[in-house]
């Protein structure tokens, strides 16, 4: 589903450079959960934006369902991001002048979909990760963990080939953090999305069922197999 | 590939009612920077709406006291005299009267004969204060046909107009008052005949009258037209025959036709914006004085705008990573900046417009006195005593739709500034 070959990207800060991503090859297929780790700095995220195409390589070329996503233009990354790919950030990033329903409503409406579908579809996500009731709150009268249940259903609402969480429990107590991510896998399961996540939480990176590690731009360690 | 350009249609469809809805949330997210910017917009327009109305409604009242006492449509002269026309030179007056106003009987416009000539007024001590000489216009009216084009002969205030055949003379109601005049009093005229003679005129004080027009009021002296035509020499000719054009049928087609009439008589037709070339750079300076003083208002506006599109932006950068994460073109997250800043100039258009009604009431209503600057100097506008505002409605059309434009349009800087950060960036807010 994806493949990933020769990735490279560095980056430049005044003379310094720094090799973010040095030659990654990697292989994901439908349905997995998987965590990439590593400490900071040994470009976790710089994967999760070359995969998420929000972000170009320096070389090498990543396929998703065999299409080649590197050399985009930028307007068809936007359409590709649009249908295929869900995001689900650290800081939830839920805009505060809309309610729960109209946040997750966002994903579909870029996509074209009409009124009563959107309605349909977004109840069903909402009450999936456990928000029934709350759809008219704004994100200012969420706790952390909903908001974040927020932004898991507005990824999850247009039903993508893969969601892409960066940090997705960083901001959140471990508890909570826990619950985020067993809803994570459960939606997984059900929807048999493809799920990458970084995390440097280890409870967290024990709930995958595939572990790559990364230190200093390069695969450390991938549990893919075993 | 058809069904995925409806498709895209379809979206973009949604999405622009979307980011209308969500302009319209995002201004109600920063309710007080939107009140201040809108307000300094307000201001802006408020002020303009209200300089319109003054400088229009001034250009008005001047036009129509200029028509009614001065100027009537326009005026046939001598192209010999029109060169030399600040002079006043009765030589080059019109001798053959009869044939340019049979064309104007043919072509059914009014006219109005007049005689213009320069004179020193000389009084002296006892009746009044004290002896003194001053230089003036004195007009000759025919009281046949005056009120075909001025309104002259209505605004007696004391006295009356001299008979044909009497030797008397009507004062300005402010030059009667400045040299103590009276109704009775004599006054004498110094001045030369058509043939290039000095004559002497003693006239007696039969009227004073008030116009709304201060240089009338000023300035102005009328005798009859058969008295100046024995003193000046003038036998049946005048210097100017003054149009009204009011009348029904196209102005255009009667000027062209007039034009016509006039060939090979070696005289023309001269609009009253010609005759007046004072109060048309005075209406013009004020209009371009008033043009600076709003792209003044309306810079600072600018940077208001700007400013409050640059906060919001940078407040809302991550916001904008994750809209264009999900897939939202950078066009569109443009658009909903330029939709929101639009609003904030719509808001401040209708409260501009709003403002400026309120303001220009009580300047339609009561104006503003300016009796005592009209009094003391010739500023080149006709109006005296109250300036009044108008209802301009074009004004208010370019207040409204100004606003909303240079809103939208101020936005398009910063708007292209949030965009030049690349997605991860704006993520991360870095």
């Amino acid at each position: 589903m994806i493949k990933i070959e020769n990735l490279r990207k560095t980056y430049h800060s005044g003379d310094t450079e720094v090799k973010a991503l040095n030659e990654i090859n990697l292989g994901i297929s439908r349905g997995e959960f998987i965590s990439i780790a590593g400490p900071s700095g040994s470009g976790k995220t710089t994967l999760l934006n070359l995969i998420g195409c929000i972000d170009d390589p320096d070389s090498g070329q990543i396929y998703i369902e065999n299409r080649s996503v590197s050399r985009m233009k930028k307007n068809d990354k936007a359409l590709f991001r649009r249908e295929n790919l869900g995001f689900i950030f650290q800081s939830y990033n839920l805009i505060p002048v809309l309610t729960a329903f109209e946040n997750v409503a966002f994903s579909l409406t870029l996509l074209g979909m009409n009124k009563d579908l959107i309605k349909r579809e977004v109840d069903e996500i909402l009450y999936e990760v456990g928000l029934k009731g709350m759809e008219n709150r704004r994100p200012s009268k969420l706790s952390g963990g909903q908001q974040q249940r927020v932004a898991i259903a507005r990824a999850l609402v247009k039903k993508p080939a893969i969601i892409l969480a960066d940090e997705p429990t960083a901001n959140l107590d471990s508890h909570t953090g826990e619950d985020i991510i067993k809803l994570m896998k459960e939606m997984n399961r059900k929807h048999n999305i493809t799920f990458i996540f970084s995390t440097h939480d280890k409870m967290v990176m024990d709930y995958a069922e595939r572990l790559i590690m990364l230190h200093d731009g390069r695969i450390l360690k991938d549990t893919a197999g075993s | 590939m058809n069904t995925e350009k409806t498709g895209e249609k379809k979206s973009a469809r949604l999405q622009s009612g979307f980011l209308f809805t969500l302009a319209f949330k995002n201004l109600t997210r920063y309710k007080k920077r939107t009140a201040i910017t809108s307000l300094s917009i307000a201001v802006g327009l408020a002020f303009y709406i209200f300089l319109d109305s003054l400088i229009m409604g001034g250009i008005y009242d001047s036009e129509k006291n200029l028509f009614m006492y001065e100027t009537g449509s326009g005026v046939i002269q001598k192209d010999s005299y029109w060169e030399e026309k600040d002079l006043l030179p009765l030589e080059y007056s019109i001798e053959d009267t009869e044939k340019i106003t049979g064309l104007l009987g043919k072509l059914e416009i009014p006219y109005a004969e007049r005689t213009y000539f320069s004179a020193d007024l000389l009084v002296y001590k006892n009746p009044y204060p004290e002896d003194g000489n001053i230089p003036v216009k004195v007009t000759a009216i025919d009281y046949d046909n005056d009120s075909n084009v001025f309104d002259i002969l209505n605004t007696i205030e004391e006295g009356r107009f001299p008979d044909r055949d009497e030797e008397g003379i009507v004062l300005g109601s402010w030059l009667a008052e400045d040299i103590n005049a009276e109704i009775g009093y004599p006054v004498t005229l110094l001045t030369r005949t058509k043939s290039g003679y000095f004559q002497v005129l003693d006239l007696e004080v039969t009227g004073i009258i008030n116009t709304t027009n201060p240089v009338v009021n000023r300035e102005s002296l009328y005798i009859g037209r058969d008295i100046a035509e024995i003193y000046l020499e003038m036998e049946g000719s005048v210097t100017d025959i003054h149009l009204n054009l009011n009348g029904g049928g196209s102005r255009e087609k009667k000027i062209s036709s007039l034009q016509n009439g006039l060939e090979e008589t070696g005289c023309s037709f001269h609009t009253w914006r010609e005759m007046v070339p004072d109060f048309v750079a005075a209406s013009e300076g004020d209009k371009n004085g008033s043009a600076v003083m709003v792209i003044i208002l309306f810079i600072i506006v600018a940077v208001g705008i700007s400013n409050t599109m640059l906060m919001a932006i940078f407040e809302r950068v991550r916001e904008i990573g994750m809209m264009r994460a999900l897939g939202m073109k950078d066009a569109a997250v443009m658009w909903l900046f330029r939709i929101e800043a639009a609003g904030i100039g719509l808001i401040g258009s209708v409260s501009g417009i709003v403002l400026g009604v309120l303001a220009n009431i009580p300047l339609v209503i009561y104006g503003i006195d300016y009796s005592k600057l009209m009094r003391e100097g010739n500023y080149g506008y006709r109006m005296i005593g109250i300036m009044r505002g108008i209802w301009h409605g074009e004004a208010f059309i370019a207040a409204f739709v100004i606003g909303i434009a240079f809103s939208f349009l101020i936005s398009f800087l910063p708007t292209r500034k949030a965009m030049k950060k690349d997605i991860p960036s704006c993520i991360h807010d870095i």
